[in-house]
């Protein structure tokens, strides 16, 4: 193909999706700051004209990001008051490599639930994005529903998404497109706005699995400005073992079906999808497992005692004195310090997530909860070091019977389809919105890859499947994700 | 009410703050302090370049906020990344302190709401710190007088994070902050009770200074704010009471008398001591606020900062480094064959300058000048000639081989001690000129003289010019006016006649025109 065949396929595509954002994000709301159309057709074409198709499979596609990731030239908000026009002098470093190594093109920033706190994107301080497979109002998941629904609706190629406690795979299964969040570590979190910080991975959504492997080779770098990046060493170690592994597997897995994930608030749409998936795999020759995990029954409770605690710690420095949102007094009269700009400037969920965290972090319980927590993490991680025939590159070999170890676990996503919106804003608790997080947050918890793959099913309903893999095991993460998508 | 009248601040010079504490340390046997237990808390900052968690440079009154990075402002998405200079700089202070060494330490945030603590915690090592359990000894020498050996326990050395400054304003209600300081490495060290007297804490706290400053680790100095002290307070037994933010070693001193005496108050008029928070304003001590209802600091590991791993190698590396301490470098100095006195051996160390005089001593022993010439002309010419912090500059400026052959020419009288002074400050302020001191002293003519005509010449010209005073000498009015005409001549000859010499001719001359001056003169 000549360049300038594949310099007009390139703005084609594009004008597709801005001709998509134009028409569909006012319904949506799936981006909540878009840019000018013609800046980005511009640089499209500047793109496509020094870039030849060999070069970077990216190159003048376009993507949208969430609202947590920092630029340099728009507000980065967190969908929150408290960073109204808070623009950061610095620039994530994925974004940098997105737009200096594969010339990717960005149309705009997504919406989330405000600091990324969310399962269903409600808590947006611009309201929350809709579903675009419905003409219902239903949610598009969170807290990344924003990314989710943009490359759902057409209106990019991809986009990043932070995954924390299932927050790009939760919206991906609800929207029907993929969903990846790779081993905690791989991808820089320079410049994305901490939530909490020992289980926010950068995520990738697009519709095909090709274009998720595309992004991720790029994004995937040691970051030395990233106290937790994992290293050069590791990273080529990494890819001996997936060159060594694929060769021996040949395409073929051993699949386990973790039995703590068969849970009773899972909808008959769910488990019949599931079956259906597995079915269909073992049709294609590979193996299946049950396995067990004990701990996988700990980690709803264990996710929302170390993820609040961690997000109070970290949303301590909003406080307006440097930047973002300050009220007109730093204190009533015998009030706390800082108190009236933070119960402003934060909405309720997050409010409720720091005062769990606190409480959680303070002296009384902090042996019982906080550490209780980290107890049953690593009891948790030990559990999937148990199941996964894989080394945990990072521990030491533990003892197992290689016939009941697999490859890759597989499992839902979600208990349910997309909700309705009138549904969740009903609901008597918020706790009722975490429990839809109990099959994400265990491979959180573990930092292990985890993907979403989109499933329709035969009477048109699309469910989000996950596949899990060991730590570091994502390039074969992702090669199991493309044989399901090929089914 | 006034409880303890403080003394005049003695004088200070370029050695005065390191003399008044000589003085302190060496007068007359403390007053009894029965049942007095101190402990103290040092905050030390370490003295690296960058900051502890971040690069950007350390300062002290740099312009405000002029040394700040991201995460220092606690800009969302910043992270750290430690600064492992500061490690070894911790390590370094933990093994001169003879503390068991963690080989795994972990970095905890401690949370609190304040505006010079820009991520709403502090990252500091509360749950293991890197050092624990170490000894600092301290003898009569060191200002103790009550016992001939006092070991003070080290119960904690733990490195975080320095915070910014609150800069207040007369007449505003506006307070600022400058976050130049915020994120400045800290070593926290902690110390058992061990102290009886407030001598004994001052003495400790001194010696820690100097030797953190003698081991690169922090330059010790209270101006600067790089040490700060807290100290502990019980009488028999009873509740401890913490005084804050010390600032001098005369404050340590006297805040601990004062709460001393507060306590004894407290305990005679029948009430129990309850653990209070205290200041010290200089002269009076007075309650700050409640200790016990103390902050919820919800500690909890850092997420994001990795277990600090030291190998068996780097904790052995350093013992085996480890330069020679303070106390053994003093009793070098006071032994044969140098021979120094205290106080001359305790400025040495002071200044940084035992391995230049060591280095100056052993090229005039090859020389076979014997004296303590070294020690006397760098203790007590050149440190009363150079300014504050030049001191620094000598070991590489004014060389040993270059200051011993001054001394050298001094003592063969090629030139006078003046000049030999002047060319020390040639040297000083024309740093690129890296000529031997004999060419120097060539090229500017600076030889002493001893051409009689000349010295001649210079004397009666002075002696004319100031013929007034000629008549105070002579007539025996004012006969130190001498020394007048002797500064006269000393100038005028550019310091290259010796004193004696110029001195003998103005007297040869006065005798020889004033009869009358000759005759007192017998």
């Amino acid at each position: 193909m000549s360049m300038f065949q594949h310099a007009d396929i390139l703005l084609k595509e594009a004008k597709t999706c801005l001709s998509n954002i134009s028409s569909l994000n006012h319904r949506l709301n799936a981006l909540i700051s878009v840019r000018p159309p013609e800046s980005v057709l511009t640089r499209v074409s500047e793109v496509a004209l020094k870039c030849t198709e060999s070069q970077s499979g990216l190159a003048g596609k376009l993507f949208a990001f969430k609202d947590n990731f920092c630029t340099i030239d728009q507000p980065t908000t967190c969908a929150s008051k408290m960073l109204q026009g808070y623009v950061s002098p610095f620039e994530a470093t994925v974004m940098t490599r997105l737009y200096k190594i594969a010339h990717a093109i960005d149309v705009g920033r997504a919406n989330m639930d405000e600091f990324a706190m969310g399962t269903d994107n409600i808590f947006s301080v611009y309201g929350p994005p809709l579903n675009p497979l419905y003409s219902t109002p239903r949610s598009a998941g969170g807290s990344s529903g924003g990314s989710a629904c943009a490359v759902a609706a057409g209106m990019c190629h991809f986009a990043l998404g932070t995954d924390t406690g299932g927050s790009v795979r939760l919206p991906a299964a609800y929207c029907g497109v993929v969903g990846f969040k790779p081993s905690y570590g791989l991808v820089s979190r320079h410049g994305v706005v901490a939530f909490a910080q020992s289980l926010d991975t950068v995520g990738v959504l697009a519709r095909d699995v090709q274009t998720v492997r595309e992004v991720f080779n790029v994004i995937s770098a040691y970051d030395p400005l990233d106290p937790t990046s994992v290293s050069n060493e590791l990273r080529r170690q990494l890819q001996t073992n997936t060159a060594r592994r694929r060769q021996a597997s040949k395409g073929k897995y051993k699949l386990g079906i973790p039995l703590e994930f068969i849970v009773d608030s899972c909808s008959p749409d769910i488990t019949n999808a599931w079956a259906a998936v597995l079915k269909k795999l073992l049709a294609q020759g590979h193996e299946l497992y049950a396995v067990s995990m004990p701990s996988i029954k700990s980690a709803l409770p264990t996710y929302y005692i170390l993820g609040p605690s961690e997000a109070a710690s970290n949303l301590s420095r909003y406080d307006g004195v440097r930047y973002g949102y300050r009220a007109n007094v730093d204190r009533v009269a015998n009030g706390v310090l800082y108190g009236v700009t933070r119960s402003e400037g934060f909405g309720s969920e997050v409010r409720r997530r720091i005062l769990l965290g606190n409480y959680n972090l303070s002296s009384g319980a902090f042996n019982n909860h906080y550490i209780q927590a980290q107890k049953v993490r690593r009891k948790l991680q030990l559990n999937f070091d148990g199941v996964f025939s894989v080394d945990h590159p990072l521990e030491k070999p533990i003892d197992r019977d290689d016939q009941l170890t697999v490859d890759f676990l597989v499992a839902p996503c979600s208990t349910g389809t997309a909700p309705l919106l009138s549904d969740i804003l009903s609901q008597k608790s918020p706790l009722d919105s975490y429990v839809n997080d109990v099959l994400t947050v265990p491979a959180s918890l573990a930092g292990i890859p985890a993907i979403s793959i989109p499933w329709h099913t035969d009477d048109g309903k699309v469910v989000g499947i996950q596949v899990m893999g060991q730590y570091g095991d994502d390039d074969r993460v992702l090669d199991v994700s493309e044989t399901i998508m090929s089914l | 009410m006034r409880i303890y009248v403080r003394p005049r601040l003695f004088g200070t010079r370029n050695l005065g703050v390191f003399r008044d504490v000589i003085r302190w340390a060496s007068a007359t046997a403390e007053n009894s302090y029965d049942g007095l237990k101190c402990g103290v808390e040092i905050h030390l900052q370490l003295d690296t370049k960058t900051k502890l968690f971040s690069n950007s440079r350390t300062s002290f009154q740099a312009t405000p906020n002029e040394h700040v990075s991201y995460f220092d402002l606690a800009l969302p998405g910043s992270q750290p990344i430690l600064n492992k200079h500061a490690v070894l700089l911790a390590l370094k202070a933990a093994t001169a302190l003879n503390c068991k060494i963690h080989r795994r330490s972990m970095f905890d945030r401690k949370h609190y709401f304040y505006a010079d603590q820009p991520a709403g915690y502090q990252i500091t090592q509360y749950y293991h710190a890197i050092a624990s359990d170490g000894i600092l000894w301290l003898q009569r020498r060191d200002g103790i007088s009550s016992r001939d050996k006092l070991g003070v326990r080290i119960t904690q050395l733990q490195i975080e994070q320095d915070t910014g400054k609150s800069v207040y304003e007369i007449d505003s209600d506006k307070s600022y902050i400058d976050f130049n300081r915020t994120n400045h490495p800290l070593i926290e060290i902690v110390t058992a009770p061990d102290m009886k007297t407030p001598r004994e804490a001052a003495a400790f706290v001194h010696k820690l200074q100097i030797l953190m400053k003698h081991l690169g680790v922090s330059t010790g100095e209270f101006q600067s704010g790089a040490i700060r002290v807290d100290v502990n307070v019980s009488t028999n037994g009873g509740k401890r009471c913490e005084i804050k933010n010390l600032a001098s070693i005369n404050d340590i001193i006297y805040s601990i008398r004062a709460e001393y005496s507060r306590q004894l108050n407290q305990v005679s008029q029948g009430r129990t001591i309850e653990s209070v928070t205290l200041g010290w304003d200089g002269h009076n001590i007075s309650v700050q606020r409640d200790k016990e209802g103390s902050l919820e600091y919800r500690y909890i590991p850092d997420p994001e900062l990795p277990p600090l791993l030291l190998s068996e190698d780097i904790i052995r590396k350093t013992r085996d480094n480890q330069p020679k301490l303070p106390d053994e470098l003093i009793d070098e100095l006071t032994a044969a064959p140098h021979g120094l006195n205290l106080a001359n051996a305790q400025t040495l160390l002071s200044y940084g300058l035992v391995d230049y005089y060591y280095a100056s001593y052993k090229i005039l022993e090859e020389a076979e000048i014997k004296g303590k010439n070294a020690a006397n002309w760098i203790i007590n010419d050149i440190l009363g000639i150079v300014s504050a912090g030049e001191e620094k500059l000598l070991p590489s400026i004014v060389t040993p081989s270059r200051l011993t052959d001054l001394i050298i020419a001094q003592k063969q009288k090629t030139i006078t001690k003046i000049i030999a002074m002047n060319v020390i400050k040639y040297f000083l302020q024309n740093q690129a000129d890296h000529r031997v001191t004999a060419e120097v002293i060539d090229q500017y003519q600076l030889t002493a003289m001893a051409d009689g005509n000349i010295l001649e010449t210079i004397c009666s010209n002075v002696l004319e010019e100031h013929s007034d005073l000629v008549e105070l000498v002579v007539s025996g009015k004012k006969p130190s006016a001498i020394k007048f005409f002797l500064g006269m001549v000393m100038k005028n000859g550019m310091g290259r006649f010796n004193p004696q010499d110029s001195e003998a001719t103005l007297k040869r001359i006065l005798m020889a025109q004033h009869p009358e001056y000759a005759n007192s003169q017998k």
